[in-house]
């Protein structure tokens, strides 16, 4: 190779002495950068959500399921199912004779995982934690429960509600102090098959500690098994518990308190528990932000997860919040196809320009290779020289077009939200407000190179597409062209 | 040096009419050369196949006495010829130092010094240089080369008459003084006159190869 110039030195020149073009490239590929960045720093982002009613105590960590999750989890074993009755991965479908299409969950698709919930618990700062199930409704064999004489109970359950927590003192409601344990003692984390009743209910009923309550199956009343489990302890209550849907089934004096695994049984499901909430203590409250961050970097799946701190933050990843980590994408998509065919409309219009150049280059002995070569040099440089701006700008940008793209979905939401109000008169459950507190981009380390390899993937599917030119023309038929 | 071997040239859009038609010449070393033709006589195509910017239809194109597409059309631009063009066709962000070393030889300073270029030329833009000055840069850049054969197009059509008259003087030098293979295309009387050989171009054969052919 005899030629007195490489490609390096060919390039920096073109760029640094055609100032005009190289600023007209370098702006294009400046913001096309900065737009791919966001992208993916928003696909990363983490929406801080508050909730109401689920503000987490002291110097806590809440972990609970995550609706939209849950939400794609139901979506992909539909899929799984291909439009057929059956069962996948926890969900069940069914074709009523309507036509319609009816949904059910069993415990182990709603659950959270217990091996999850004990690699969070084995963090380091992590002291103690707690394990609380889903409220579950049974069916009282041996005793009746509270009823409101002036409530219509035809669409009640006619039940009452177990809740199960792996050490009772730690549960929310006992921690708020809207219930103290006066008579007998509270749950531990050894007991099996025991209960802690309301007041109100043990004097309806005429029940202390020893006695043994029986439950059964509310959908097979007649002739499921009826599991016990002694009374170790009466509550009184100081602030009625918040019940989660409407109806006597749910009302604060008919919660009954059990150790964790009993509430599986009556409910006709042993051996596949439904865990709603597990919470983790700080050792040291003066470490609770590092706690935190260690805490974050365990290997889970977290994407099943929400996690909220003790400001009842809720840190709900990008993918789980709405349609963000879609629109996210698009916006990658979008900025990555357009940023390219713009590039290569830019380097097209450039070649034109520099038929003399290519010619003379051909002239001398230069493969097209190299001419090519050259061409994506100047686009890889370009790149770079965007990139590092790109970089600075990036945290603020994403940080924009995150809180923006967030503030369309809760807008959404709350706009389908109203919708389906007026459509179904309400559902039943009892809905709390979420609050978008912020939103939280990071450029890691991880965003800077997808950044990268997209930045340097669409300059040179752009470069190379525009070099086509060269490629397919004869070099007298190019330097034809120059004079 | 470079030798033509029974080549042909047409379209393929146009094949009853020959651009050049079984052409075979050998290129000396120490000569200078002149082609000389009406417009569309095959000139310019005969200038393209010599420099391995086209191939022929049919025949052999050979430097050294090796087909130059065994060689490689690229290796041959590279090593055996070098070019001319009446438009000079410099790059216009290079220098005339960086012009020339495109070329391929470190001493492009000498270069431009033995064509006349004195140091305050070198630093300017190129494209600031006078036309005599820019194919000066050219020829300079044809050099630094060190291939054999210089093959020019049309050098001295946008130059004034003394100007011409150096260039030409430089083609002549090279071709006899440093033995290298000049051929010049031209319309140019004048340059025709100091050329060695006059090849006449004629419904794509050399009608003649001695002396200066009346149109």
């Amino acid at each position: 190779m005899v030629i007195g110039m490489n490609i390096l030195e060919l390039s920096t020149r073109c760029l640094v002495r055609k100032r005009a073009k190289t600023i007209l490239l370098l702006s294009i590929v400046f913001v096309i950068s900065c737009f791919i960045y966001a992208g993916w720093a928003c696909r990363s982002a983490n929406v801080q959500t508050q909730t109401e009613g689920k503000q987490a105590l002291g110097a806590s960590f809440r972990m609970e399921e995550n609706e939209a999750d849950r939400h794609d989890r139901t979506a992909e074993a539909i899929e799984k199912l291909g439009g057929q009755n059956g069962s996948a991965d926890g969900s069940h479908i069914e074709q009523l004779e309507s036509g319609d299409w009816m949904i059910w969950h069993d415990n182990s698709f709603e659950t959270l995982q217990m091996e999850d919930i004990e690699t969070l618990a084995g963090q380091e700062g992590i002291a103690e934690y707690n394990i609380t199930t889903a409220n579950i409704v049974v069916n009282p064999v041996n005793f009746v429960r509270i009823e409101d004489p002036d409530t219509d109970q035809s669409s009640d359950l006619l039940c009452v509600s177990l809740r199960g927590n792996m050490e009772m003192r730690l549960d929310f409601d006992v921690q708020n102090g809207n219930i103290e344990v006066n008579e007998g003692r509270m749950i531990t984390s050894e007991d099996r098959d025991v209960c802690v009743i309301s007041r109100e209910l043990a004097e309806l009923n005429g029940l202390t500690v020893g006695d043994k309550l029986k439950f059964n199956s509310r959908k097979e009343r007649e002739t499921s098994k009826a599991y016990s489990a002694e009374i170790v302890g009466i509550y009184d209550t100081v602030h009625k518990m918040t019940p989660v849907m409407y109806g006597d089934s749910y009302r604060s004096e008919n919660i009954i308190m059990t150790d964790l695994r009993f509430p599986e049984k009556p409910q006709g499901c042993e051996g596949d528990p439904l865990y709603q909430y597990a919470t983790f203590w700080v050792e040291n409250v003066d470490e609770y932000d590092a706690v935190k961050e260690q805490i974050r970097k365990a290997d889970i799946n977290w994407k099943r997860y929400d996690f909220i701190d003790n400001t009842g933050m809720s840190d709900t990843m990008a993918e789980n919040f709405g349609n963000l980590d879609e629109m996210s994408s698009m916006i990658l998509v979008l900025v990555a196809v357009s940023g390219a065919v713009i590039i290569f409309l830019v380097f097209l219009f450039w070649q034109k320009g520099r038929v003399h150049e290519i010619g003379v280059f051909l002239a001398i002995g230069k493969s097209k290779g190299e001419v090519i070569a050259q061409m994506m040099m100047e686009g890889i440089l370009i790149g770079c020289v965007s990139f590092v701006l790109a970089t600075v700008c990036a945290p603020a940008l994403s940080e924009n077009v995150a809180d923006y793209l967030v503030g369309y979905q809760v807008q959404q939401q709350e706009e389908q939200r109203k919708a389906e109000e007026g459509m179904s008169g309400g559902t039943g459950v009892i809905e709390y407000e979420t609050e978008v507190m912020g939103v939280k981009t990071e450029v890691t380390g991880e965003v800077i190179l997808l950044s990268a390899c997209t930045i340097l993937g669409v300059i040179l599917a752009a470069v190379s597409s525009s070099c086509m030119f060269v490629v397919m023309q004869k070099p007298r038929e190019i330097l034809s062209k120059m004079s | 040096m470079l030798e033509l071997k029974d080549v042909s040239y047409y379209y393929r859009s146009q094949k009853d009419r020959m651009i050049l038609d079984h052409v075979s010449y050998e290129f000396k070393k120490g000569v200078m050369y002149a082609v000389l033709g009406s417009s569309g006589s095959g000139k310019t195509t005969l200038l393209s196949l010599l420099a391995g910017l086209d191939v022929p239809v049919d025949g052999t194109v050979c430097a050294v006495g090796e087909d130059i597409l065994k060689k490689g059309l690229n290796a041959h631009r590279r090593d055996h010829v070098s070019l001319v063009f009446q438009n000079y066709n410099l790059i216009d962000y290079l220098t005339p130092v960086e012009n020339v070393k495109l070329g391929g030889r470190a001493d492009a300073e000498k270069l431009l010094t033995q064509m006349g270029i004195d140091k305050m030329q070198r630093k300017r833009n190129v494209m600031q240089l006078s036309g005599g000055q820019q194919q000066r840069v050219a020829i300079a850049r044809a050099l630094a080369s060190k291939a054999p054969v210089l093959l020019a197009d049309e050098p001295t059509g946008n130059l004034d008459e003394d100007t011409a008259g150096e260039i030409i003087s430089i083609f002549q030098k090279l071709a006899h003084e440093q033995e290298k293979c000049v051929i010049v295309v031209t319309h140019s009387r004048e340059l025709a006159e100091q050329a060695d050989v006059v090849l006449r171009l004629k419904k794509g054969k050399i009608a003649d190869d001695t002396g200066i052919v009346e149109n």
